[in-house]
């Protein structure tokens, strides 16, 4: 029997009647059009699924929307403010930090968590901040640089 | 994949619910690896049992006794955060470091991770070198079961079908006792394809006390007490090392499978038990 849950994304308030087999994935997806997080594994390994509940790196393939509800959920499509691009976002392009793109999303929430956490990241920091999202294509150096350059410009940006 | 989700507001509630059909429930905490199997069609329930909004099992706190007690919905990522266990079972944060990924830390639990009993898992050598135990409830009362009778097979335990497992309780250990959590894999997400939690204590250049547990060798997680009693009061030089860890490995039974044969599994039992001990003496002789 479907089960209405209040949710909130990227800042509104949403209600969705949900199976209650149904995966936060696919409410995202499927319900809201939110199609930042993407299907990978859907076996909780790759990261491609990733969101932001309360702030933290989830898997939303590994989640039921019914546990999730009354909970702030950010995705990709959360991030840029007024049109303009998260200063993470930025960096991944100036860094080149994807090549197919399907991971990005997943990497660059990943990243928003760590850096919301702890803004004065090692590289190791970084290395172990995204060991939840698989990329098959840069071999991570361009990805780690870019969230790097995004720790750089979150300071600027605190100290400007 | 078609169940009803139930979500009790405390114990007793949820005992009650599962009392009405054990056999059609599983309990959910984080879901990390509950999910998964259910999506893999390995576990086919009517009712998913949420322990999320029970909030008294949501608690890591100090027993009157001094234990420390974790309660059964604490996640990893809370464990890894906690001041109490970093100071009394740097060890157990030591194997929960090193568990999947950040998302699976994030929302995963440790009574979860023991309730499942995978092999290769990172925190059940660690609570058993604690001599941890965990408690669980059902309508018929509570029961306090050593870690080491809980864990029974592979992904079995010795929880009934209406039994909730509600904590985890670690007895106070020595301050003399120096440990260490190795984890041999080829991959970081990936489960231990041996693990070993080593536990020191030296007096006088002897060894006083110690405690070996290896996982990922075997059905379930062990003691290896006979490679423990072979340090007793010796001073722990290469040759006894190397005994030591010869004895552990020899206590292991693991499989072969896609990953790594069980000669393989076998042999870095041995190569991970003398590393971990090599570590911890080298250490003491520097302090």
């Amino acid at each position: 029997m479907k089960r209405v849950i209040r949710l909130e994304v990227n800042g509104d308030e949403v209600e969705v009647a949900v199976e209650p087999a149904t995966l936060l994935l696919d409410v995202l997806r499927d319900s809201l059009g939110l199609t930042g997080a993407r299907r990978g594994c859907e076996t909780s390994y790759c990261g491609a699924c990733t969101v932001l509940i309360d702030g933290r790196v989830a898997h939303s393939c590994a989640i039921l929307a019914v546990l999730a509800g009354e909970r702030k959920i950010t995705t990709v499509e959360g991030l840029a403010q007024d049109g303009k691009l998260d200063p993470l976002q930025e960096s991944f392009i100036e860094h080149n930090g994807f090549q197919c793109g399907y991971c990005t999303p997943g990497m660059i929430l990943a990243a928003k968590a760590l850096l919301m956490e702890n803004p004065d990241v090692t590289e190791a920091d970084v290395r172990r901040g995204i060991d939840g999202n698989l990329c098959r294509c840069t071999g991570y150096q361009k990805i780690v640089a870019a969230i790097m350059g995004g720790a750089r410009k979150y300071a600027e940006k605190r100290n400007a | 994949m078609k169940f009803e989700v139930l979500e009790p507001r405390t114990l007793d509630e949820a005992v009650f619910l599962l009392s009405k059909a054990p056999e059609e429930t599983r309990v959910i905490a984080g879901g990390q690896s509950l999910l998964l199997m259910i999506r893999s069609g390995l576990v086919m329930p009517r009712f998913l049992l949420s322990l999320s909004h029970v909030k008294e099992l949501g608690e890591i706190r100090l027993t009157p006794e001094k234990n420390v007690y974790i309660g059964a919905t604490v996640t990893h990522r809370e464990v890894l955060n906690s001041q109490l266990l970093s100071q009394r079972a740097a060890i157990l944060l030591q194997a929960v470091f090193r568990i999947g990924s950040t998302p699976v830390r994030n929302f995963g639990t440790l009574g979860g991770n023991l309730c499942h009993n995978e092999m290769g898992s990172d925190p059940p050598p660690a609570l058993l070198a604690l001599n941890a135990s965990v408690e669980c409830v059902s309508g018929r009362g509570r029961r306090k079961v050593p870690l080491a009778d809980f864990l029974t097979d592979y992904f079995e335990t010795s929880l009934s079908a209406d039994e909730i497992l509600i904590g985890i309780e670690i007895p106070s250990i020595s301050a003399n006792l120096k440990t260490v959590y190795l984890k041999h894999t080829f991959r970081s997400g990936d489960l231990a394809l041996v693990g070993v939690a080593a536990m020191i204590s030296m007096q006088d250049g002897v060894c006083e006390e110690m405690r070996l547990a290896l996982g990922g060798v075997g059905p379930v997680p062990f003691r290896a007490s006979k490679a423990e009693k072979l340090a007793q009061q010796k001073r722990l030089d290469k040759e006894v090392i190397e005994e030591v860890a010869i004895a552990a490995a020899d206590a292991s039974d693991p499989i072969s499978d896609a990953h790594a044969s069980a000669d393989y599994r076998k042999k870095m039992a041995r190569v991970f038990v003398r590393r971990a001990l090599q570590g911890l003496t080298s250490a003491g002789e520097r302090a």
